[in-house]
């Protein structure tokens, strides 16, 4: 058997017939699906394509401002793409996103990494870039979700809210319920994640490390490491969008609108 | 004697539509009054009683408690005093108990969830259901079993004001009767101040249930005569 630890392009286009022979079957069927199959096939080979040589040269750079920068603009898409996921948006949804993604992710990658990892010098790029990437990812997913059922909830909810109000809950009594709900569908993903570790697929990260020959306990160490800080990172952003969704919704007066909720175009 | 309620400068929220309010909305409820508010559909009466409950913010103008402005320090305290039903009450899938539960356990209530359980028990039997609707789930009731259920919420939380939209909409003759005598009998009380304000779109039970007349039309206020007939003389 060959090493696997470089992929040569012909081994890459090779896997690559999969996906034409399926767009292939997307059109002779008329699923309407192929064309975006191809581009998004296409835009992940020049996404990961770019990331791929960006990363090399920051990672040669070894300082800690290229560094810092990459993550700052990873974060800042992140939040951007979880905001904008939301079938409702509001004004302000996007720093609301900023500060979910950014503190959940942050938090986790400058302390647990920092004290257990101890990456040597700090900053180093091999860590923190791939370590914070995987947080934000999900965290995103968990924010977008988070969100995407608060506004709806709270649109759908109001007539159940207000009512709550007119009996003389105050707001948080009377959002309770739609605040739960978002959180917990935020969260599901990885929960469920960790419920089924293992189980159906072993998760990417440990299937890197094993393929690249580690041992397969060590990897799994690793893995649930990497999972609790998924986890932490998820429900921390999870709950800091909705708490801020929440309280938009409400004023001091304990009155409810969902009038700055506005539908997604597209 | 001060009422129970009025307002100063008073335009509630302001409307969806075209039109919006003109004149004066400025409204008294004193101790003993009954209210009736009618107007066509969409002419603004949830919209004025909602602004009224400061359920929505009103364009201008105060709203006074038992003497008092209500700023955001007592909105609560005047919320669970000042309480409005909506015409279409909304349940999840909870038993009839937790739904009451849930509110009983408002922080507005808290020291008295004993007290209120017994309210709601004693008050089920007087507007004629069976006290085993407590433990059913609201999908197992009929609209107008619903309408009654939420009422009795209203007025086992004890308040000052009942707001009632419609609150027998949904009911048959008989049980409109009861529930209209239950109401006169809980305002007329002379222990407690208490009064109410009841949308009705029926001018004969307008004349059965309220001693006040408004009426809303085109953005305004007005504060019309009908005949009055007391409630005694209503035959079923």
């Amino acid at each position: 058997m060959t090493s696997n630890t470089n992929l040569s392009i012909a081994q890459l286009s090779s896997a690559s017939m999969f996906i034409f022979i399926n767009a292939l079957l997307s059109f002779l069927l008329k699923l309407d699906i192929g064309k975006t199959l191809l581009i998004s096939a296409l835009r992940s080979v020049v996404q990961l394509g770019l990331v791929g040589v960006f990363l090399s040269w920051v990672f040669t750079l070894n300082s800690p401002y290229p560094t810092l920068m990459t993550m700052a603009s990873m974060s800042f898409i992140a939040a951007y793409t979880a905001a904008s996921r939301s079938k409702y948006h509001y004004s302000g949804l996007f720093w609301h996103s900023v500060v979910a993604v950014g503190i959940s992710s942050w938090l986790l990658v400058l302390f647990p990494a920092q004290l257990i990892l101890n990456p040597t010098p700090w900053y180093k790029a091999q860590y923190l870039i791939p370590f914070l990437g995987m947080l934000l990812g999900n965290s995103l997913n968990g924010i977008s979700l988070a969100l995407n059922t608060a506004t709806q909830d709270f649109l759908k909810e109001k007539e159940k809210i207000e009512q709550a109000l007119s009996l003389g809950a105050n707001q948080w009594e009377a959002a309770r319920a739609a605040v739960k709900d978002a959180i917990k569908m935020g969260t599901i993903p990885v929960t469920n994640a960790m419920m089924i570790a293992g189980l159906v697929s072993l998760p990417g990260m440990m299937t890197g490390q094993i393929l690249a020959g580690m041992d397969p306990y060590e990897a799994a160490k690793y893995q649930v490491f990497i999972l609790f800080l998924i986890t932490g990172a998820s429900f921390f952003g999870t709950m800091i969008v909705v708490y801020f969704c929440y309280r938009r919704c409400f004023n001091q007066m304990h009155q409810f609108s969902t009038k700055h909720l506005k539908k997604n175009q597209g | 004697m001060t009422p129970l309620l009025y307002t100063q400068d008073f335009i509630p929220c302001k409307p969806n539509h075209e039109f919006n309010f003109q004149g004066s909305w400025d409204i008294d409820v004193n101790q003993g009054d009954r209210i009736c508010i009618y107007g066509d559909s969409g002419s603004g009466k949830s919209l004025f009683l909602k602004s009224l409950t400061l359920l929505y913010p009103p364009q201008s103008g105060h709203v006074y408690f038992l003497g008092k402005l209500v700023t955001s320090q007592q909105i609560l305290t005047y919320r669970s005093k000042v309480i409005y039903l909506q015409q279409v009450p909304q349940f999840g899938d909870d038993t009839i108990a937790e739904e009451f539960n849930r509110v009983f356990k408002y922080k507005v209530y808290r020291n008295h969830q004993d007290q209120l359980q017994a309210e709601a028990f004693s008050l089920i039997e007087k507007i004629g259901l069976d006290p085993d609707i407590f433990s059913r789930r609201p999908y197992e009731l009929s609209g107008g079993q619903k309408q009654k259920v939420h009422l009795i919420l209203g007025l086992c939380l004890n308040p000052h004001i009942l707001i009632l939209d419609e609150p027998t909409a949904s009911l048959d003759e008989k049980s409109t009767i009861k529930v209209e005598r239950l109401l006169h009998e809980w305002v007329t009380s002379s222990v407690h101040k208490r009064a109410y304000i009841w949308v009705s779109h029926q001018a004969s039970q307008r004349k059965r249930v309220a001693s006040k007349f408004f009426h809303i039309q085109e953005g305004r206020l007005s504060s019309t005569q009908e005949d009055k007939a007391s409630y005694s003389s209503v035959s079923v």
